[in-house]
């Protein structure tokens, strides 16, 4: 008999699932909303049956904790057939955040190797890690070979922690990053005994080696005095930022590259140019977008690169869809890891990318192994690799101030904001809204807003900020006539009596306000936001105004 | 040859139909296709099969006739009555969601025809690119369920308001019989010889042949192939909430605006549990609301559109009424399918979804509350949400569900349960759809004669009793 322990402790979870099916969905987009949900599960969407998605999944755990069935091969594979993406989590409404599949995934894995159920791959890995301090059997002593002896080893305000794959694998990426950063000046230093995050033994199931190896790994970074660490692997960087966060005693600021340069380049000068007018677009790794919420940060550097045109592919940031190696399923199946690659640069190819970027090691291996063989001159580069290459010092003469890319009247909606905080008062702390101002309606329907910026409550006033929210509550669409009469009003009152009839009487040509909710309706009634929609004027009493 | 025999050879004689990859029996995978979005429990099937067109369905049916091996057909399986549930061993499963090619749009006659595994959320999509929608938008589930599910189940759901729930938007099917035949109603009754796809009229030459397959739970055959009625995207669209202070004021408003054909969806909150369920502020800024009325409009161009809204604002107030913004109107609409799934948190859902004359809706909700008084439902952790759409022609779908979030509660759940759904049917109600969820209480009312006739059908189109076992009772 097994004993599923750690799943049992997710009871509620299993129980939670209406069985809806939007998990699996073979629908294009899901509902009428503008969420960009489409087939959400990769596995599924190459293995076809239910058993793969995560409603299947959730039906097959709460089977085995309820009847224990017998576990075999077939099974095993099943059980290390999901890259634990969490696409399924943001695509659930059933509980705010979504019912987290990638987390019952993970529990069912610990209770399958503390029965003694495993893969001998798995534990060679295992082995390789205990050992090597890296999962690929390569000595612990060659980690560095590439660098010819040239590590930065001095005291310096970062650590560069470059990771496994990027030192034995994909070198590439460690050596662009290294390049980048040089050309940068950026003080830093890399580890001399860097070790293994232990990532992939926390997706395997391996929890007690894996908590063994964090907290060896914070004593070292404690004991090297570390600050700062900036992470070119979104692996490491999720491994550390948040698996860790049960073990950390340390006060140490994680940070991925792509973070690191964002806010870098507000204080340094900054340009990238391609040589040939290049289209680029980039996918979001599971491991930094969805389980590390970092979505902007990429993106505002892509667009910075001269001579090129930056495009969205159809799934991005939450709803991305996976490139297929993660969760252990690129070292458990690699055929399946391939195919999920290969829908997802079709899904580039489709819209005639050039260079398909991204920001983790695991996805830019993937991504390459899954180029469809008639993608005539498709390129997948790494971020740190396209930066690398692009980067002008000639250009630099201007920092990143994205205040100054707005329009006027955006500039002036944001300061008119600015003056009235008790708009948002109703709202909770870390309520987070884009504002987007659209020049037309049908840019609205497509889309496209000329300007945006996000208004973030604080436990005492609100923050405003220019682009999009990495986590954004709902998006207030505004077109432009509506923000040009907004900015005019002379009062709070004023501004919520033209706001509501913005919203319940909308026109084309004097102004209309709409709503996209990212988050359930009940959800954001919660947050305060149907009491802000109240003060808003959105929504008002007709009693009490007569 | 018996069951036991075949086991071993089956899934290879159905993956030379399919492609073995298409075919499994994994224990697991029998396990994911064992249940629907209900609480109901039942058979797991042998074997799952997923083929790919109406000529694998043919060659299957043709396979399991000879053999007499039980079948279901199954869509995106989120429906909430148990329909799709095996009630038999030993049944083949086929899984129809890889068939989900649009065939054809047809512009001249108005029409898109398409594959019965293609999902109501996809289909809405595709035709929002080429500037149509359909009529009946798909049930409340439409992420995942699919148009050969809901013309089996009779779904009712979105648009139903105005244009009637899923089977009232066909104008012809093609089926796969018991036999392996493939039959095409409608106007493609004929020898194939018109440049059409899809049927252009459901009513023609002879009986409505696809009624037959409407709402046969796919228990009569298997629906392969659609064809629904499109319509132009509207241009000019309004929506209106509409507070209440008594649920009989709400009903006559709501019973006049259906019956006046006003709008593409009318949908009601029913007591203030509903509102506080999913409104929660709301009945701090609306003063003395016991109901919430809300309603969506489309039309050609904005003028009509804003027309038809005051013409429902002038009936609302006429009962009473008060307007209330257009929030949870626009937020229904736009989050179509994906209403429902926020109230999973509550507990289980246990529905007891019907149809019946708007008239009669403040007697069901008296019954109810007097259900959850007796039961003390609040005191024991329960939840609910008593919610009703309007349907075309003039009636209503009633959906009162009790959410069990202790499932220590499962004795009162079970029966709360039961009696509701006794008095909604002692309440001039009728289900729309039937499954596990309501066929022990239609067998107990069906007249002798009708069914007789209904088992007559059943033995004719499907003799050896393959499809879908046991549904109906027959």
């Amino acid at each position: 008999m097994v004993n599923y322990s750690e799943l049992k402790k997710h009871e509620d979870l299993l129980q939670i699932c209406g069985k809806c099916g939007d998990c699996g969905t073979s629908g294009t987009q899901i509902s009428t909303a503008k969420r960009h949900v489409s087939e959400p599960c990769p596995i599924k969407n190459v293995m076809g049956f239910e058993a793969y998605d995560a409603r299947g999944r959730i039906l097959i755990m709460k089977t085995l904790v309820d009847n224990n069935f017998k576990i075999d091969d077939s099974f095993l594979n099943w059980a290390y057939s999901c890259t634990q993406c969490g696409s399924c989590r943001e695509t659930c409404l059933a509980i705010e955040g979504g019912i987290d599949t990638p987390l019952l995934i993970e529990a069912l894995r610990q209770d399958l190797v503390d029965n003694e159920f495993k893969i001998e791959k798995h534990d060679r890995i295992l082995e390789s890690i205990r050992k090597n301090q890296n999962p690929y059997g390569e000595p612990k002593a060659t980690r560095f070979k590439f660098l010819n002896g040239e590590a930065k080893r001095d005291e310096a305000e970062y650590v560069l922690y470059l990771g496994c794959t990027s030192s034995y694998r994909q070198q590439n990426i460690a050596i662009s990053t290294i390049k980048l950063l040089d050309s940068l000046d950026v003080n830093y230093r890399i580890l001399k005994d860097e070790p293994c995050c232990g990532s992939i033994l926390k997706r395997y199931g391996y929890r007690d080696a894996f908590q063994h190896l964090a907290e060896e790994n914070l004593k070292y970074l404690k004991e090297e005095k570390t600050k700062k660490i900036i992470f070119p692997c979104a692996g490491c960087y999720r491994t550390y930022k948040s698996d860790y966060e049960d073990f950390n005693t340390t006060d140490i600021e994680f940070l991925h590259l792509t973070e690191f340069l964002e806010d870098y380049f507000t204080t340094h000068p900054v340009g990238f140019k391609l040589k040939t007018h290049k289209k680029i677009t980039y996918h979001d790794p599971c491991h930094l977008g969805r389980h590390s919420g970092v979505y902007e940060a990429p993106r505002v550097l892509l667009r910075n690169i001269e001579n090129s045109t930056f495009i969205e592919l159809d799934t991005l940031r939450n709803y991305s869809h996976c490139c297929g190696a993660g969760g252990g399923v690129k070292s458990s199946n690699s055929e399946l890891a391939v195919q999920v690659a290969s829908n997802r640069n079709m899904e580039a190819l489709d819209k005639s990318i050039d260079i398909l970027i991204s920001a983790c090691p695991f996805c830019e291996r993937n991504l390459k192994d899954g180029i469809p063989e008639n993608a005539n001159g498709y390129q997948i580069n790494d971020i740190s690799e396209i930066l690398c290459e692009t980067y002008q010092k000639d250009l630099s003469s201007q920092v990143l101030d994205q205040s100054g890319s707005e329009s006027k009247i955006c500039q002036n909606y944001m300061e008119f904001l600015g003056q009235y905080p008790e708009i948002f008062s109703d709202l909770i702390t870390g309520s987070d809204m884009d504002f987007a101002i659209y020049d037309s309606f049908e840019d609205f329907e497509d889309e496209t807003p000329m300007d945006i910026f996000h208004v973030y409550r604080t436990d005492d006033g609100i923050q405003i900020h220019s682009g999009k929210a990495d986590d954004a509550d709902l998006e207030l669409a505004l077109s432009k006539e509506a923000v040009a009469k907004l900015i005019q009003m002379n009062s709070k009152n004023d501004y919520a009596s033209l706001f509501g009839d913005f919203y319940n009487e909308p026109d084309i040509d004097e102004g209309w306000i709409d709503f996209l909710l990212h988050k359930r309706t009940k959800t954001l009634i919660n947050m305060g936001y149907g009491k802000f929609a109240e003060a808003a004027g959105i929504l008002e009493d007709e009693d009490e105004v007569a | 040859m018996t069951i036991v025999e075949l086991n071993g050879k089956l899934g290879l004689e159905l993956g030379k139909i399919v492609g073995e990859k298409n075919v499994s029996s994994e224990r697991f995978v029998l396990i994911s296709y064992s249940e629907d979005a209900s609480p109901f429990e039942g058979n797991l099937p042998q074997i799952v099969v997923r083929p790919n067109n109406a000529h694998e369905v043919s060659r299957i049916m043709e396979f399991a006739y000879e053999r007499d091996i039980p079948v279901i057909p199954v869509g995106g399986r989120s429906s909430i009555n148990g329909s799709t549930i095996p009630r038999v061993s030993g049944i083949i499963m086929i899984d129809m969601t890889r068939m989900r090619d649009i065939i054809e749009i047809n512009e001249d006659i108005m029409t898109v025809t398409v594959q019965s595994g293609i999902t109501w959320s996809e289909l809405i999509h595709r035709l929002k690119e080429k500037g149509y929608k359909l009529g009946f938008r798909g049930p409340y589930g439409g992420n995942a369920g699919t148009i050969g599910g809901s013309l089996s189940a009779n779904s009712i759901g979105c648009g139903a308001s105005s244009h009637g729930g899923a089977c009232d938007n066909i104008t012809g099917l093609e089926v796969v019989l018991s036999t392996g035949e493939i039959i095409n109603t409608g106007s493609n009754w004929r020898i194939k010889t018109s440049k059409f796809e899809g049927s252009y009229a459901r009513y023609c030459t002879f009986n409505d042949m696809s009624g037959i397959f409407l709402g046969d739970h796919g228990s009569l055959g298997i629906k392969t192939k659609a064809t629904l009625k499109i319509f132009p995207l509207p241009k000019g669209e309004a929506y209106s909430d509409f507070g209440f202070s008594s649920i009989e004021q709400a009903v006559k408003a709501f019973h006049e605006i259906q019956s006046n054909h006003l709008v593409e969806e009318a949908v009601m909150l029913g007591d203030t549990n509903s509102i506080d369920l999913l409104a929660s502020s709301y009945r701090s800024t609306f003063k003395n609301i016991e109901c919430i009325l809300a309603v969506i409009i489309e039309e050609p161009n904005e003028e009509i559109a804003q027309q038809k809204k005051e013409m429902c604002e002038k009936i609302v107030r006429k009962y009473g009424g008060k307007s209330i913004g257009m929030f949870l109107s626009k937020a229904h609409w736009l989050n179509m399918f994906n209403l429902v799934q926020s109230l999973f948190e509550e507990g289980f859902w246990y529905n007891t979804c019907h149809i019946r004359p708007i008239s009669t809706l403040p007697q069901l909700i008296e019954g109810f509350h007097h259900l959850a008084n007796k039961y003390e439902l609040k005191k024991n952790g329960f939840n609910w949400i008593i919610s009703a759409l309007g349907v075309d022609h003039c009636f209503t779908s009633g959906w009162i569900t009790i959410f069990m979030k202790d499932r220590s509660n499962k004795e009162i759940t079970y029966e709360v349960w039961d009696e509701l759904r006794e008095l909604e049917m002692e309440l001039d109600g009728v289900p729309y759809w039937t499954g596990k969820l309501w066929e022990p209480y239609a067998l107990k009312r069906v007249n002798p004669s009708f069914y007789k006739t209904l088992k007559q059908l059943k033995k004719t189109l499907d003799p050896k009793n393959i499809i879908n076992p046991l549904t109906f009772g027959l």
